[in-house]
């Protein structure tokens, strides 16, 4: 269930400070270049990044993909969502070496279905939730992030059978594409190496490494500990162009090569021309 | 008193004389230090001044032998001498209680110390080489001995709930009996045991060791709930401040036990045993159980289900930060159901709040029809693994996780809202594989065997009712499956 809410002032005037420096370039080579309110130490992701007017979701209630109905009354997801389709996410190519695409046949148990295809619809409150990592020690509130408008899922199989996930989110405007960023900015802050070590009895617990925290760019490589732990190497990339966000999300075994981030990135946002 | 004495005299001196002509008693002094002990003790104690008073007039006026040493009366009591204790007076009610006792002849044998004070009380106790004498002014002088004693010491003495004996150990049937002011000691060929408050007074009530009961062979000992009980060796006596005190015996006990006893889902009794139509029957705070002979026992529980609240510290494993849902939107609902014995026995779900109501309504038409569960338990009992769960055939509904190879998918169990029910019987089959391994041999569902979900069963009807769909519908089916959506 989609709710509007109209954020509160203070929320505008978070926004508003964390948007500081988003014109800022994030196609130049080397370090990162960071706003300031982005590269504060240790912060401890609370607040929302809605915008004012913005839709957000129930953060408690689970929604459907759009999609048709098939005879069991489960939802069967539709190829397209919006102006997005399978354009709007990478090719497998374009991953890397190995890459390809991969039909998931849905698992009804956890609540979904396929479609015969490797892209799919999904429900745009729904997905906001999901990207959400679990198990961060400075995420005690993840923040509330802006609803897309329109959703599509890419899944791909690499080398090692490593999985591989693209999301391409449509949004009402730029300005909510762009606090959605920002968000995805605060959770990879948030979800740093807790200061105790996790032993492989202890509940999962992700770490995100922040590769580049730019304006329109997050790059970052995850990695799980504690009870079933992925055995993966996680690679992600969001990137912003106008009112789209793409995100991609690559395994690799732990020992293998890392994927290059940076090339991936400027694969992604070809990927979003609107 | 002085009647008493001049009988043990008459008795002992015999002996001791005819003793004498062969050999010099054990104890008996042969240079008369065992007199010079009893004077000196004597004198010790003020002489004719003191507490035993002036000396008998003669003949009496002299020590005497008795077995294993000497001893000399006086007008206020008498002063016992041997060679291991000493010389040491005995007096008033624990003098009457000793020689009728049989004195240094009987089994309580020589005083070994001077009579002393229990507590404030007033009352007296002396220590004997074969027991103690306690004596007070309400209870009389009473002889406790041998295990009784030992007993009776270990549980407190005369400073214990027991209080001062009030008998002596006298004969019942299996055993022995002493009673105190606030108890009894029953012994029996292996043990001494204490039978105290309300249990002793059902016990009382049964008939004590003639009653069906018989002797009891435990202390009272602690249980849940701040119960008590004892162990007897025909059944049990229960008791709480909410229950009081309630036997359980035979077959009914047998199965008490075997469940779990106060810790199991029925709780405390909380009637005795009685007669219903063809059977017996005990009442319980969570139920009860009939037994009827040929049919064996039945455990029937009560359905008492609770919603408590949710700490992230409960579901340590099943919630982590980033959960769409936290524990102030979850709730932990403890559903009774039926165990593969039939044996009732509290489930605890963790989902959310909206769904409460609704899976109570379900286990509650599942209960009544006595649907068999194997286990019902959060899914941190097996540190959030989904595979494992299914494999120990569990029932459960929260768990916040990610779908496998999909960092961008969430489980519909994330939400609260989706449970899945005796996991083995009711599998989840996918394109390859079938979830848990052990439910291939649940894929002919025309063959319903226990566990197993059938659309006209209790827990299909009862989710159909909340509008909750069944996975089973599904081309892949999840027999085990259901949710509040429908996904």
């Amino acid at each position: 269930m989609r709710l509007r809410r109209h954020a509160a002032p203070l929320v505008l005037s978070l926004t508003a400070v964390l948007l500081t420096g988003c014109g800022q370039g994030d196609r130049e080579a080397g370090p990162t270049r960071t706003p300031a309110a982005l590269t504060t130490p240790e912060a401890t992701v609370t607040a929302p990044v809605v915008p004012p007017g913005s839709a957000v979701t129930d953060a408690a209630t689970p929604t459907t993909s759009p999609g048709e109905t098939d005879a069991a009354g489960l939802v069967v997801p539709a190829e397209t969502a919006g102006d997005l389709d399978s354009r709007s996410v990478p090719q497998a190519p374009d991953l890397g070496r190995g890459w390809q695409r991969y039909v998931d046949p849905g698992d009804v148990a956890e609540g979904y279905t396929g479609n015969g295809s490797w892209v799919r619809a999904r429900g745009a409150g729904e997905v906001v939730q999901a990207i959400v990592p679990l198990g961060c020690v400075g995420l005690t509130a993840p923040p509330t992030l802006p609803v897309p408008e329109h959703a599509l899922e890419a899944t791909y199989r690499g080398p090692a059978e490593a999985p591989g996930v693209a999301l391409a989110l449509d949004f009402a405007d730029k300005r909510l594409a762009s606090a959605f960023l920002t968000g995805v900015a605060q959770i990879a802050r948030a979800c740093t190496r807790p200061s105790a070590a996790v032993g492989p009895g202890d509940p999962l617990t992700v770490v995100v490494e922040p590769v580049r925290l730019a304006a329109t760019t997050v790059l970052d490589r995850r990695r799980e500990y504690g009870v079933g732990a992925s055995e993966w190497l996680w690679s992600e990339v969001v990137v912003q162009q106008g009112a789209r966000v793409g995100l991609l999300i690559l395994a690799s075994p732990r020992s293998a090569h890392e994927p290059d981030l940076v090339r991936l990135s400027k694969r992604l946002r070809a990927t979003l021309p609107r | 008193m002085f009647v008493n004495r001049c009988v043990l005299r008459l008795l002992v001196l015999p002996l001791t004389a005819v003793l004498s002509a062969f050999v010099l008693p054990a104890g008996a002094s042969a240079d008369g230090h065992g007199d010079a002990a009893i004077e000196a003790r004597w004198v010790a104690l003020g002489s004719a001044a003191g507490v035993l008073g002036a000396k008998l007039p003669p003949p009496a006026d002299a020590p005497y032998d008795v077995p294993g040493g000497r001893a000399m009366d006086f007008v206020g009591g008498s002063i016992f001498w041997s060679e291991a204790t000493g010389a040491w007076d005995v007096r008033g009610t624990t003098l009457e209680a000793f020689l009728a006792a049989g004195g240094p002849a009987g089994t309580l044998g020589f005083p070994a110390a001077a009579a002393e004070p229990v507590g404030t009380t007033g009352a007296q106790f002396q220590v004997l080489t074969g027991g103690h004498i306690y004596s007070s002014t309400t209870t009389g002088a009473h002889a406790v001995q041998g295990a009784v004693l030992a007993k009776y010491l270990t549980a407190g003495g005369p400073g214990s709930r027991l209080g001062l004996p009030t008998t002596e150990e006298t004969a019942v049937p299996g055993g022995t009996r002493t009673v105190f002011e606030g108890g009894q000691i029953y012994r029996s060929s292996t043990a001494a045991v204490v039978v105290v408050g309300a249990i002793l007074k059902k016990y009382l009530a049964l008939g004590t060791s003639a009653g069906f009961l018989g002797m009891p062979t435990s202390d009272e000992t602690s249980a849940a709930g701040g119960s008590r009980f004892s162990v007897f060796t025909g059944g049990r006596i229960y008791w709480s401040s909410a229950t009081g005190a309630q036997d359980v015996h035979g077959a009914i006990l047998k199965r008490y036990l075997a469940i779990g006893e106060t810790r199991s889902y029925l709780g405390l009794p909380t009637t005795g045993e009685y007669a219903v139509s063809g059977g017996r029957k005990n009442r319980f705070t969570g139920g009860h159980i009939v037994y009827r002979s040929g049919q064996g026992t039945v455990v029937t529980g009560t359905w008492r289900p609770s919603v408590q609240r949710v700490t992230a510290a409960q579901i340590p494993y099943t919630y982590r930060p980033g959960c769409p849902l936290g524990p102030a939107g979850l709730r932990r609902v403890m559903v009774p159901y039926y165990d593969w014995a039939g044996v009732p026995r509290h489930g605890e779900l963790i989902t959310r709040t909206s769904a409460a109501d609704d899976l109570q309504r379900v286990f509650k038409r599942a209960f009544t029809a006595r649907f068999p569960i194997r286990q019902m338990r959060p899914v941190d009992v097996w540190k959030g693994s989904d595979i494992a769960a299914m494999a120990a055939d569990n029932t459960s509904a929260f768990n916040c996780r990610k779908v496998t190879g999909n960092p961008y998918r969430l489980s519909q169990h994330s939400y609260g809202n989706a449970i899945d029910i005796n996991t083995v019987e009711n599998p989840y089959v996918t394109s390859s594989r079938v979830y848990p391994t052990a439910g291939r041999a649940y894929l002919n569902r025309s063959k319903v065997r226990k566990g197993m979900i059938v659309g006209s069963g209790p827990i299909a009807r009862g989710m159909r009712a909340e509008g909750w769909p069944w996975g089973a519908r599904w081309a892949r089916p999840d027999y085990q499956h259901f949710s509040a959506n429908g996904g």
